[in-house]
Formats: C-alpha cells, structure tokens, sequence
C-alpha cells in the first residue's frame, strides 16, 4: 500500500503527465488548418498575385479497389480582408484529394468585392482547411466550419521596384486559430453572403 | 525541504513529462516530414520550371548515411496521376528534374498537364523483387491478390520546386510537408501500379535520369 503523501506525489505525476500530453496534441493540433499570406499592389493594373492551394491527402481515409480516394475532400474558405481588418471578399472552394487549384488574386479574390471602395492596394489572406458540409460554406450558415487538417498554400506576391515590379513566392504562415476568430471570421462573411447580393463572394479559379 | 519518497515522484512525474514531449515533438516531426509537395503551372511553354530533392544524410542508422527514395507522383489539376517514379539519391546527393522534360513528358493519359501538383514521399530502398532500387508502386499485386504496399515511408528528403507564373516570372519556394495518412500512402502505391501495368511504358516518369549520386527508375 502507497502511504497517503506518496499517492498525492503519485496524482500530481499522472496530472503533470496528462496535462503535458493534452498541451502537446492541442498545439500540434491546432497549428495545422488555419492559413495566412497577404497581397500586394493589388490595384496595379497588369500585375497580379496568384494563390495556388493542393490537398495532400491527408484526410483521405477511404479508398476503392484500385487505390482511388472515395473521401478526403477538403473546403478551402478563404477570407480577404483589406489592411482595414474589414472582409472585402470570402468564399469556400472544394479540393478533391491529390487535386491543385489555381486562384488568381486580382480577378478570383478582389474582383468582386462587397465595395469596391474598400479594396485597398494590399491586405491579408486567410484561408481555413475544413471538412466539407457537404459543400463549403465559409459562413457557417450551415452549420459551423469544421477546421480540419491540412492543406497546403502558396502565394505569389507583387513586390515594387525602382522601375516596374518584381514576382516573389511563399508559401501560407500557419497560425493558432481561435474560436472568437473564426466566429468573427464566419459572421463577416455570412453578413457578405446575406446582404450583398453576390458581390463579396470570391470565385475559386481553376482545378479541383 | 521534500521527503525523499515524494522527490522520487516528482522526478519521476518530470522524467515522464520530458518524456512525452520528446516522444510527441518526434511524432510531429516524422508524420510531417515523409510526404512533401509542390505545385506546377503554366507547364509546356517555352520556360521549365524545375524540382530539386537532396537526401540530406540525417538518416543514419549505421555508417555511412542511409540511401534514400524519392518517391514521385505527379498529378494533374483534376486529382488524376498522370506519372510516377522512383529515384534512389545517396546520401547528399542532389536530384534534378524538369517538369516538362522529365516529370510530364511521358503522361499516361499522353496529355501533358499545364497545372497540376507532384508529390515526393520520403522512403527506403524497396528492392524486394529484384527489380528496381525505388519501386514507386510499392511492388504491386502479390499471388494472393492482394496489394504489396511496400513503401516504407522514412524522413527526410528536402526539395525545392520553380514555378512557371502567368505572367511569366520565375518563383521558387520550397517543397511543403504534409501528413502522410495510411490512405494516401496506399492510395499513391495503387494509383502508380494501375498506371505502370497498363500504361505500355506511358506514365513512367524520369526515365534513364541518372548520375553519380541518384537514379530514377
């Protein structure tokens, strides 16, 4: 039999150690499904960045005899927001497993804002890797966006020279995403979808 | 000052702590770091955009560093595998490899992709057969019907990929890791076995690649 302090000592070991695990699967948790890159010289007429997103096929659970994905499907929601913090475009693009979309941010990200008035020559991108419902609704509308692992994003960016312009590449930062944000993020975007009309809905590009 | 029993739990209860951060950090790592992708875009004009892959040397088992695959799949924008190959680097060595000469010159479909992704799984030798030094279909369709799947996914290739804009500028980034699920892995092996047992020598890519430092098969 443990002696009372030594089964105290004992519960405080088992908590310290259940508490490390929890902190250690949240965090490697977290980080993966909530996407950051800004633009730039957006409102330069010829030059435009492009956004390139491909599902790895982390998702993908399921696969028929000859090896194809029957799921794995993940929702790109993208969120562009001007360097005023307000939303000016938002919308959810599927990817199949193993597929590539191509976006270009002049024409498929800030050629239909809410206002073209807020669009503003740079500002920031934020793109959530979620689980399709069945489609993608970045609003939430139709039930919560559900963050879910692991797209991966590059982006182009439009840097200023001297004389004329130069294309710089890198790929998406990941973030910690939390719950306040995505709400924030969902409730902009649903008032886009709700009292727009259709402009503020960003198109997807090409690919699947 | 803490009794001796109860300093004994609490460096026990540290030692278990380190121990699981280690062990999870390692997890992180290695489940992040087998699959690596990239993209490709505006393939077939007159500009090339390039995939470099180096076996760094980190796996060392034993003296001298492990030799490694470089498992490639390359896809077109529709999530359909139009090549696949396997090329062994030694440690330190460099692979290079043209999108539109070596990786979408030989589609099994015939058509070359002007978008689309590749993906690059980090593994051992999977000579089982005799055959080829990297066996990108995991070895295939065994007697008893089933699968081989005998890729066996191993950190730590690093690569970098050129990307064609539209514009017509040159951007580089390097290749991203990503989580190999079991179901991707299998499906990759399956997909590149479908297309090499049917595809009469199309979608095979990289053929004859080779210098002192890798091969591709």
């Amino acid at each position: 039999m443990l002696r009372k302090r030594d089964s105290r000592w004992l519960s405080c070991a088992v908590l310290t150690v259940l508490i490390v695990c929890l902190a250690a699967g949240i965090a490697s948790a977290q980080s993966d499904f909530y996407y950051l890159t800004y633009y730039s010289d957006a409102l330069v007429p010829g030059v435009s960045g492009t956004v390139h997103i491909v599902n790895p096929g982390t998702a993908l659970t399921k696969i028929n005899a000859n090896g194809r994905p029957l799921n794995g499907n993940l929702c790109a929601d993208i969120y562009v927001l001007n360097n005023d913090e307000q939303v000016v475009e938002c919308c959810g693009c599927i990817l199949t497993p193993d597929s590539e979309r191509t976006i270009n941010i002049h024409t498929n990200l800030l050629g239909n804002p809410d206002n073209p008035r807020l669009v503003t020559n740079d500002g920031v991108i934020k793109t959530i890797s979620a689980t399709p419902d069945p489609g993608c609704d970045p609003t939430g509308d139709r039930g919560a966006v559900r963050p879910t692992p692991s797209l991966r994003l590059w982006a182009t960016h439009i840097q200023t020279l001297p004389a004329g312009f130069a294309e710089t590449e890198e790929e998406f930062e990941t973030a910690p995403l939390s719950s306040n944000e995505l709400l924030f993020l969902e409730n902009q975007c649903s008032a886009i979808f709700t009292s727009g009309s259709g402009p503020g809905v960003c198109t997807c590009g090409f690919g699947d | 000052m803490l009794a001796s029993g109860n300093s004994r739990w609490l460096a026990i209860a540290v030692t278990l702590a380190c121990l699981v951060l280690v062990v999870s950090t390692v997890a992180v790592a290695q489940g992040d770091d087998l699959l690596h992708v990239t993209y490709f875009s505006n393939n077939g004009g007159t500009l090339d955009q390039e995939v470099r892959v180096i076996n760094p040397g980190a796996y060392a088992p034993s003296y001298p560093p492990s030799n490694l695959c470089a498992m490639i799949y390359v896809f077109n924008n529709d999530q359909e595998l139009q090549e696949c190959c396997g090329c062994l680097i030694s440690p330190d060595g460099l692979l290079e490899l043209s999108v539109n000469r070596n990786l979408t010159s030989n589609t099994f479909t015939g058509i070359k992709p002007a978008n689309g992704d590749i993906k690059v799984v980090s593994a051992l030798p999977n000579d089982f057969f005799g055959g080829v030094p990297c066996d990108p279909t995991g070895g295939g369709i065994l007697p008893n019907g089933g699968y081989a799947l005998n890729i066996f996914a191993t950190p730590d290739i690093r690569g970098w990929s050129t990307h064609v804009q539209t514009d017509g500028r040159i951007t580089e980034d390097e290749l991203q890791p990503a989580t190999l699920s079991e179901g991707e892995i299998d499906s990759l092996q399956e997909e590149c076995y479908g297309i090499a047992s049917v595809g009469s020598g199309f979608g095979i890519c990289a053929e004859g690649v080779a210098n002192s430092s890798e091969i591709c098969n």
